[in-house]
């Protein structure tokens, strides 16, 4: 990426800083990815987006603002991207995933916050990520008490937009929700400059749906014994969905997916027959968070399915593409949204159907539950998740931890009791 | 079949051999470096046994040096060793609590040792062994003496969660005249209390053992008894059931 | 460019790695394709032919990768 100094350079980006980042990342993901067998071919395009990961995207996206478009960055599955998406804009999810981000988050949020929101404070206020960087507006929401007040913080420094989610589903707050979209499309047209109609809406309802489906195709593979695909893999799959061009990112899934289908008509797998089958479920693995997955696979489980904005939530539930107004299309946007079950929500029972169902169709035999440290919301829920799986026989253990290699070794003796229990 | 198990832990190495009707045990600080610790439990096993290394089948590791102990067939979490260990000398035990040298465990099993649940302490020193050894340390005394030196009825409660800020806090007890009895017996309330609030959370069901290299230490037995308030059975070879564990385990691996 | 060259080498069934670029061949990030010493002259052969650009052919001394967390 040495022709991408001067672009980091022009972004204001501490190089210093950046290049620390940089020296470890070919090493990580040496070891978590590299070290594969049996990849799926359909990989080597993300392999590829990882090797030029502050690159190619980036360029894309100052390119767009060159030629007079918008980019909005967001933090939160809630965020209908149609809407930028329909005002000609770019969106893009920016939540962080690294360790390397989180002593810039420490300057300003207190250290007992989630390592996700320090993270996303702190690659904007270090300059260490040209994403943070690049967009011209932030969407951010108010899902959890930590992204609230850590939004306040950061508003200083970038223009931001906040959407108001709801704390409960019931139809008043569908309505309100519904609201917020429309706030939100005026917002939009004023930053981009463009009128949404309902021609550019229903055209970005398609554009993101076709994405869902081309996701939901890939984790449709999954559920097949042997697993053709890594759960890091899909991971990864899933990640890099979150920012790049929608059409593109649709069209690799659906290459990916075609490949995985083949791969389950020849009966070939990348875990033995008889490994055990993992669900990992709870709060979401932002971009380069690849630790849970890894020790569970290098203990040889398979991860077969994510319960999480990264995995079915975020892809889960299509918007209705019936309707033909704008009026219509809102309300089909705030009613798909609104399936999302996050604990921020309450009650939020509807998770754990949804865990249920999910380890029903995958076939598993274990779930994991994890919350990033200090979040209170997943922490608590886990009360109720683990009561109702451990009803129905579902084995399920529960994992609090952050980006830190510190805990590797202890979580590793956890999982490894909990497989050893799980193959009896 | 001859099998060895081996836990090797963060304060001790611990052995177990296995030869019938013929039990051996061996035990030595762990020193820095796991991997020689094995290795030398292996070597004593074999002294006390009389045997050949050739005519040990099979070699089970657990414990925190797991990782780094290369000459072992398998290796399993000290979980299932301990989980399995227990149930061969306390078979009506459904509830393990293992307070080691670095962490402190609560395990749920049925019968056979076959495990059900578990939750582990190995982030924070309080409730564990090191605790224990660093206050030990402060008072003057080797920690094999804290059992022997407390006197629950001049009970000094610690109020310090932190085992460095807990330290300081004895400290300033003992300077103010404290009875060192009291202040031991407060010690072990602190352990009992931590423990059996994990214990609680788990869900405890009877019979309960208390096991580790901690449960030497008849003080916590009676602090742990007296927050859960059932009464709790500790095995002579307590230090071992890990090790044991590992042993049964390699001898039914088939 | 370096997709392009996976893709050359994959019909030739050349095995190599798509990855960014390990420490020792470069400061700088970006694309690099891993592949065995054996393949080499067969490689730069396909380089020539293509008119593929690189930057360079560096040679790595461990036979595979550490993990390190992010």
């Amino acid at each position: 990426m040495a022709d991408y100094r001067e672009m980091w350079a022009d972004l204001g980006m501490d190089l210093e800083k950046h290049d620390v980042l940089c020296e470890v990342l070919p090493e990580a993901f040496g070891g978590i990815y590299l070290t594969q067998q049996d990849r799926p071919k359909g990989m080597d395009f993300y392999d590829f987006v990882v090797s030029e990961i502050h690159g190619v995207r980036p360029a894309e996206m100052l390119q767009h603002q060159k030629e007079g478009g918008k980019v909005f960055g967001t933090f939160c599955v809630y965020v209908p991207d149609e809407v930028v998406f329909a005002a000609g804009g770019i969106a893009a999810g920016l939540c962080g995933g690294s360790q390397f981000w989180v002593s810039g988050g420490e300057k300003v949020l207190p250290a007992n916050t989630c390592p996700l929101i320090k993270a996303s404070v702190g690659a904007r206020l270090d300059k260490t990520c040209p994403f943070f960087l690049i967009p011209d507006m932030y969407v951010a929401e108010n899902t959890c008490d930590g992204k609230k007040k850590a939004w306040e913080i950061l508003g200083a420094e970038v223009p931001m937009h906040i959407i108001d989610i709801p704390q409960m589903k019931r139809d008043r707050d569908i309505a309100a929700f519904e609201a917020e979209i429309r706030d939100f499309i005026g917002v939009v047209e004023k930053v981009t400059g463009n009128k949404i109609t309902s021609e550019s809406l229903g055209e970005a309802i398609k554009l993101i749906n076709n994405k869902r489906r081309a996701l939901q195709r890939v984790y449709n593979a999954r559920k097949a014994s042997p697993v053709p695909i890594s759960g890091k893999d899909a991971l990864l799959v899933t990640q890099i969905n979150f920012y790049d061009d929608p059409a593109r990112a649709a069209q690799m899934a659906n290459n990916l997916a075609d490949e995985l289908e083949q791969r389950i008509n020849n009966g070939t797998g990348v875990f033995p027959n008889n490994a055990v089958r993992i669900m990992i479920s709870g709060t979401p693995m932002a971009i380069p968070n690849w630790k849970l997955h890894h020790i569970v696979e290098s203990l040889g489980a398979a991860v077969v399915v994510e319960e999480s904005c990264t995995g079915t939530r975020y892809f889960e539930n299509l918007v209705d593409e019936s309707a033909t107004t704008l009026d219509g299309q809102i309300r089909a946007l705030a009613e798909r949204y609104m399936k999302t079950n996050c604990a921020c929500f309450t009650p939020n029972s509807a998770r754990i159907d949804d865990i249920v169902r999910l380890a029903e169709e995958y076939k598993v035999d274990g779930i994991i539950d994890t919350n990033l440290q200090f979040c209170n919301l997943y922490s608590t829920e886990s009360y109720l998740v683990k009561k109702a799986l451990t009803e129905r026989n579902l084995p399920v253990m529960h994992i609090e931890t952050d980006y830190s290699e510190q805990d590797f070794e202890q979580l590793r003796t956890r999982v490894e009791a909990f497989l050893e229990m799980l193959r009896k | 079949m001859i099998t060895i198990g081996i836990d090797i832990g963060s304060v001790a190495a611990k052995g177990y051999l296995l030869n019938r009707e013929h039990h051996y045990r061996a035990l030595i600080p762990t020193g820095w470096s796991p991997r020689e610790a094995g290795q030398t439990i292996i070597e004593q096993l074999l002294a006390a046994s009389g045997l050949d290394s050739d005519q040990v089948k099979r070699i089970y590791v657990t414990g925190y040096g797991r990782v780094a102990f290369d000459r072992a067939d398998k290796t399993v979490t000290e979980i299932k060793c301990h989980a399995r260990g227990i149930a061969e000398l306390f078979p009506e035990v459904r509830t393990i609590i293992d307070i080691g040298g670095q962490d402190s465990k609560v395990i749920r099993i049925e019968e056979r040792g076959r495990v059900v649940d578990f939750a582990m302490n190995d982030k924070c020193a309080a409730g564990t062994g090191r605790f224990l050894q660093v206050m030990a340390n402060a008072l003057g005394l080797d920690v094999s003496e804290l059992g022997g030196a407390e006197d629950p009825e001049q009970m000094q409660t610690i109020s310090s969660m932190c085992t460095v800020f807990a330290e300081s806090e004895i400290i300033g007890s003992l300077a103010r005249g404290n009875p060192k009895g009291g202040i031991i017996a407060g010690l072990h309330q602190s352990v009992g209390k931590r423990v059996a609030a994990m214990a609680r959370r788990m869900g405890i069901k009877e019979q309960v053992a208390f096991t580790g290299g901690v449960a030497i230490n008849p003080g916590v037995k009676r602090a742990l008894e007296e927050e859960i308030g059932v009464e709790i059975m500790v095995p002579e070879a307590c230090q071992y059931t890990g090790a044991l564990g590992a042993a049964l385990l390699a001898l039914e691996s088939g | 460019m370096g997709l392009l060259l996976k893709k050359i080498l994959d019909e030739h069934n050349i095995r190599a790695t798509i990855s960014p670029t390990p420490r020792e061949a470069s400061k700088s990030c970006g694309i690099s394709l891993i592949v065995d010493e054996v393949d080499l002259p067969l490689i730069k052969q396909i380089i020539e032919e293509n008119s593929i650009q690189i930057l360079n052919i560096v040679s790595l001394a461990r036979k595979e990768w550490k993990y390190r967390s992010t």
